[in-house]
């Protein structure tokens, strides 16, 4: 098939055109919702009372899985040695780093000097590297309070599989990203909607890999990552 | 598969599992666990009005609903705009080819699959395996049950909740595991096999929570993030949704999915929640080059022209398994398809027909709590005795049934039948006493006396005692 199709558009829709009595109309207008209480969660915060929520949720997403999630709030100047001291928490392996400028820039070139840099042109040999990693860094583009969620979007350099592969995962969270919930994340990407732009993949993530499949035992790291730490930054 | 996952009488079906000790004990452990937990997230919920929350999920489904030719329309636009291609299936036969053709068409090997009620519903699975493709299962559960010979799903959230960690061990046994039934040691050995298989696959399938028509995204909602992992290495990606599962706008997918996670698992959110637009950009090393969406109907539409059109709001949380006073008795599997609970008696009748179905709508007590906590303010009970109904006076599939109705409402309308039906009861049920109890009815009656005895009828009725008492009598 040509790239872009729609197959069998016509029947289908006209199909439920009848059932529901009318032809397609040209426009709908939505109704609204009938009450916004997602708009009244964390309502007036400042950023580093977001940041606070942020990490209570954190450290509650930390009691529920045994340790395997964690954040502190550090600032800007402790982010070197922080995360150096993150990058060795469960023992040393390869480590796995977006390609981000704002590593450089937030004095973290000499940190990430041995990881390998997500480089789209090397093609396969990224995935193979974040297969291997047992390091992943990444900085959230957008930060959840209510979930303690951060969030990737896609772009080149963020490699998709560089977020889910690696053994242990470094996630940087700038305070000035933090908003209430997923409410404020769905207005951001309703917005880059209507400006045309709709990333391949965004992706809010707010635990490492668990499953209860087995007798409802909570096991972690089925697939991807078996330990996150956040580090929120309060100055950045 | 599809929707009915075997072809067992339907009462030995219910025997078998009756018997099951270890699967009942599993389903009040899951119901006990996740109600507790979900009660305690809902508490926390902004002003922990869930009613509010439900009523407005049920607002934006339903508006969906009523548009859904236009959204749907406008969410193909979408994916088109985003790269990606949409077919539109109108059965489950149309669907499966479809994506097996496109298979074959590209030279896959193998497939990674996250789980998907839709792709269950139209036998995916089985249509790629015939056309010569490797299908890799990678939820935990699936990939147990895949292992199991295609063991059907059990429950919609938690599909190996039948299987005890005995059993699962001895499955992996079969594939090289040589550990022991602990759970991380048995999960440890699903991650080393299905790691690989995600970087080496040719094509990643998965379902769809909800599609959003405003910008043509895919949402993916799980815990383990396989469904991440289905959609980064594999250049091929295809997703299979509901015709019904979209929402118009990301503001109204928001409101769905907080309630989603929290009735599903009893947690404000899983620890992925995703948006999938289509290709990546050119150049990327990983993510999709090829997409495409496939749009299934098989029976939704005979179902939206319906009076059960309320059902296709459901979000497949599996929150009304969770709180069925029956599902916990009987089990998932004793409903015969892959929807269970009181969500599967209202849906697998109006996907599959009543023929082989027609016992679900029995399995419910109509006790109601389905429809109080259902988050797309589904009228669940209401629907299951709907199905009642039509089943008695439409289609009259039971002539016992709907005599012993008949006559029971003939015998309630008239009080003289009424007097002397009570009065002569006592001595009808007299050949069945043993020891002063009913210990083997006949009958309506031997589907309680099965289980417990049933006490002796009274001989003097009690409206006769509560005259003889008014008026100054025994007391």
């Amino acid at each position: 098939m040509k790239k872009g199709q729609i197959l069998n558009r016509e029947s289908f829709i006209s199909n439920l055109s009848n059932i529901l009595g009318r032809e397609m109309p040209k426009e709908v207008v939505h109704p609204g919702l009938s009450s916004t209480p997602h708009l009244e969660i964390y309502k007036g915060f400042t950023q580093a009372q977001l940041a606070e929520e942020f990490h209570k949720n954190a450290q509650v997403n930390k009691a529920g899985s045994g340790g395997k999630i964690d954040s502190v709030i550090i600032e800007k100047k402790d982010l070197a040695k922080t995360v150096a001291e993150k990058l060795v928490e469960h023992g040393t392996g390869p480590i796995i780093a977006w390609n981000d400028e704002r590593f450089a820039q937030w004095g973290l070139t000499d940190v990430l000097k041995d990881a390998y840099v997500w480089t789209d042109e090397k093609g396969r040999e990224n995935v193979d590297k974040a297969l291997n990693a047992h390091y992943g860094v990444c900085v959230s583009d957008l930060s959840l309070a209510e979930t303690a969620s951060y969030t990737v979007i896609d772009k080149l350099g963020k490699g998709r599989s560089s977020n889910f592969l690696p053994l242990n995962y470094v996630c940087i969270v700038p305070q000035s990203t933090i908003v209430p919930r997923l409410t404020q994340g769905m207005q951001k990407l309703h917005e880059m909607s209507k400006q045309g732009i709709n990333p391949a993949a965004i992706n809010f993530i707010c635990g490492s890999s668990s499953s209860s499949d087995i007798e409802l035992n909570k096991v972690w790291g089925v697939h991807g990552p078996i330990r996150l730490t956040y580090l929120i930054v309060s100055d950045l | 598969m599809g929707i009915k996952i075997n072809n067992e009488n339907f009462k030995k079906n219910l025997d078998k599992n009756l018997n099951n000790d270890f699967m009942r004990a599993a389903m009040v452990k899951a119901q006990d666990l996740i109600n507790k937990n979900r009660t305690n997230v809902l508490s926390q919920l902004g002003d922990g009005n869930y009613r509010e929350w439900q009523k407005l999920s049920g607002e934006v489904r339903a508006h969906v609903l009523e548009n859904l030719d236009f959204y749907l329309n406008q969410f193909a636009e979408n994916v088109v705009k985003n790269g990606g291609n949409v077919f539109f299936a109108k059965d489950a036969k149309e669907a499966s080819e479809y994506v097996t053709k496109l298979a074959v068409e590209r030279g896959v090997k193998k497939v990674v699959k996250a789980k998907s009620m839709v792709t269950e519903e139209i036998g995916l699975n089985h249509h790629l395996i015939d056309a010569g493709v490797d299908v890799k299962e990678t939820d935990l559960a699936e990939y147990i049950l895949q292992l199991d010979d295609w063991n059907p799903p059990s429950h919609m959230v938690v599909p190996s909740l039948h299987l005890n960690r005995t059993q699962i061990k001895d499955v992996f046994a079969k594939n090289g595991y040589s550990g022991k039934d602990i759970p991380e040691d048995l999960a440890a050995f699903a991650r080393a096999q299905l790691r690989n298989e995600y970087v080496t696959a040719d094509m990643g399938i998965y379902g769809c929570n909800f599609a959003i028509a405003e910008s043509g995204a895919i949402s993916l909602i799980s815990n383990e993030g396989n469904i991440d992992l289905c959609t980064s290495a594999p250049e091929l990606q295809v997703a299979v949704m509901g015709m019904e599962r979209i929402c118009a706008t990301y503001e109204d997918a928001d409101i769905c999915i907080s309630l989603l996670a929290r009735n599903a698992v009893g947690a404000k959110s899983t620890s992925y929640t995703t948006f999938v637009n289509g290709i990546t950009e050119e150049g990327a090393a990983d993510g999709a080059k090829e997409f495409h969406v496939v749009i299934v109907d098989n029976g939704r539409s005979k179902v939206l022209k319906s009076q059960f059109k309320e059902v296709l709001q459901c979000m497949r949380c599996a929150a009304c398994l969770n709180i069925c006073p029956v599902y916990r008795q009987v089990g998932g599997h004793s409903y015969n398809a892959i929807y269970s609970g009181p969500l599967g008696v209202v849906l697998t009748p109006l996907l599959a027909g009543y023929d082989d179905f027609k016992e679900l709508p029995y399995m419910c007590s109509l006790c109601g709590a389905c429809t109080e906590v259902c988050p797309s303010n589904i009228p669940l009970h209401s629907l299951i005795h709907e199905h009642k109904r039509v089943l008695a006076e439409e289609k009259k599939v039971s002539a016992f049934w709907g005599a012993s109705m008949s006559g029971a409402g003939m015998v309630l309308s008239r009080p003289w039948m009424y007097k002397l039906g009570t009065g002569v009861a006592p001595l009808m049920t007299k050949p069945l006493m043993v020891d002063g109890k009913i210990k083997k009815g006949i009958s309506i009656l031997k589907g309680w006396t099965d289980k417990r005895d049933l006490p002796a009828l009274e001989v003097v009725r009690f409206r006769d005692w509560y005259a003889k008492r008014s008026k100054g009598g025994n007391k």
